[in-house]
């Protein structure tokens, strides 16, 4: 479904991804995570191209990133979820999910709203369609923002730390949706800081420490027995606090 | 709809000013001397000034957002033709600006041979189009980086973003510093009458030097700027009011 060979990216004299290769296969889960500043954020923005990138290849159900007309194509087929929400305050809940249907797909209006109500219940928010963003709470935001990106029907959904913004209290409705998700089939890559979530729900954990995939493995061997010496620290770390 | 309202409310606004205008002229005519007996040149004068600022407002906030669009776009020669107009015209006096489009455009392009009305109705459009461009280039750019990246990962194109989710937000924000330049453009419109555009200055300008009398008839002129901009901030108050959803007032 994805596969990024050999991607290398930087920012002048800072390399924020060096020569990373990942291969991952449709319905599956994957959980990236590491320190911050590891570059985790950049590799899963290059998949739909918010990071441009110096070398490589990345290949997407198919379509070549570099390529503008594929790049459309990609966009088409992957959402994102972002830290800070990023909904559009100006447009009402079902207004921010109609939007991309409509006028990216060509969904008549009548069947964009059918459908956002439809996924609007899903994350438990279907009193909420007439509200504008500013309204809502964090966790609620979020949680439109998750329907926002499933109304074009994606076949990959990106989250990028997208509990890391929310007060503690609000961040548990937000992995129930998203777990919710991972058991639905669609493809999941997750950069995230919670570990708990990727432990249960992640297929493989990808360790990035300095622009480099150290490790790839199953959630129960990464996080019981993990092989480098940086993946050790970090697991130690957090256990710390 | 809410667009549909706002228009129709400028419209309204519009005729009702249009409708003060007529009303302040009769009631001019009950002035004392030297005001009463000239109370249609006043008007007429003032009518003109407001004509001006409209056409040059209207057409001004089209350049504005043409030259801003440019001012940001991916085509560097583009950008550096729009930044390069921007300062050209804010750079140099729109006295200036008038003077050449009626004197000397002509003597270079024939064709462009303007009446007084239209020269000045130019000038005071690029003028101000290009401080509109600038205050319209700030707002786009006031806004976080995350609402491109959100319409652009959900498929929207380069224009459907500028179109559905930058413009409707940013030109919300710049609505006062916009009202602003209208403003400033309706008095600036008094520049016109170094064309010979009988506008509400020159009519001032002639009864004064008719009559000896600067006192009141500078006065009078005044009084009618100063209706007339308080007006025009009035109904852009209103309009700015209309523009604003609900829950984006005081929201961040």
């Amino acid at each position: 479904m994805i596969e990024l060979r050999e991607v290398s990216k930087r920012y002048g004299a800072f390399e924020a991804l060096k020569k990373v290769s990942l291969k991952v296969e449709a319905g599956e889960v994957v959980v990236v995570i590491g320190p911050s500043g590891s570059g985790k954020s950049t590799l899963i923005r290059t998949i739909n191209g918010l990071e441009g990138i110096d070398s490589g290849d990345i290949v997407v159900d198919g379509h070549r990133i570099g390529d503008p007309s594929e790049l459309q194509a990609i966009r088409r087929e992957v959402g994102m979820v972002f830290q800070s929400f990023n909904l559009f305050p100006h447009l009402n809940v079902l207004e921010n999910l109609c939007l991309a249907p409509m006028k990216v797909r060509g969904v008549a209006r009548a069947g964009a709203e059918a459908r956002g109500r439809e996924l609007l219940a899903r994350v438990g928010l279907a009193e909420h369609e007439a509200k504008l963003p500013g309204q809502l709470s964090g966790g609620q935001q979020q949680r439109v923002a998750i329907a926002r990106a499933l109304a074009m029907n994606p076949r990959v959904l990106l989250f990028d730390e997208p509990t890391s913004a929310l007060d503690p209290e609000m961040v548990g409705e937000v992995l129930e949706v998203m777990k919710s998700l991972a058991h639905g089939g669609i493809t999941l890559v997750v950069v995230t800081h919670e570990m708990g979530f990727a432990r249960e729900v992640a297929d493989r954990v990808v360790f990035v420490d300095r622009g480099e995939i150290l490790e790839i493995e199953k959630p129960g061997e990464f996080f019981d027995r993990p092989k480098t010496e940086r993946a050790q620290k970090f697991l130690s770390q957090i256990k710390r606090a | 709809m809410r667009l549909n309202r706002a228009g129709f409310f400028a419209l309204i606004s519009f005729l009702g000013l249009g409708l003060g205008l007529f009303a302040l002229g009769k009631g001019l005519r009950f002035a004392p001397e030297p005001i009463g007996s000239r109370a249609d040149l006043f008007v007429e004068g003032a009518r003109v000034s407001l004509l001006l600022t409209v056409v040059a407002g209207v057409a001004g906030l089209a350049l504005g957002m043409l030259l801003a669009l440019g001012r940001i776009s991916v085509l560097a020669p583009l950008r550096w033709f729009c930044f390069g107009v921007i300062e050209l015209l804010r750079g140099t006096p729109l006295l200036v600006q008038i003077l050449f489009i009626y004197y000397a455009l002509p003597i270079l392009a024939p064709f462009l041979r303007l009446d007084e009305f239209s020269a000045a109705a130019m000038g005071l459009a690029l003028n101000v189009g290009a401080y509109n461009a600038e205050v319209i280039r700030a707002g786009i750019e006031a806004l976080p980086r995350g609402q491109t990246e959100a319409a652009m990962s959900l498929g929207l194109s380069r224009f459907q973003t500028l179109r559905y989710i930058i413009l409707p937000q940013a030109l919300r924000i710049v609505t006062p510093p916009l009202i602003n330049n209208a403003v400033a453009l309706l008095k600036d419109s008094s520049l016109a009458s170094s064309i010979g555009l009988l506008e509400v200055t020159l009519a001032g300008q002639r009864i004064s030097s008719e009559t000896f009398m600067p006192v009141p008839v500078l006065t009078t002129v005044a009084l009618l700027y100063l209706v007339m901009t308080t007006a025009l901030t009035l109904i852009s108050a209103r309009l700015e009011r209309f523009l604003a959803p609900q829950g984006m007032r005081g929201a961040r």
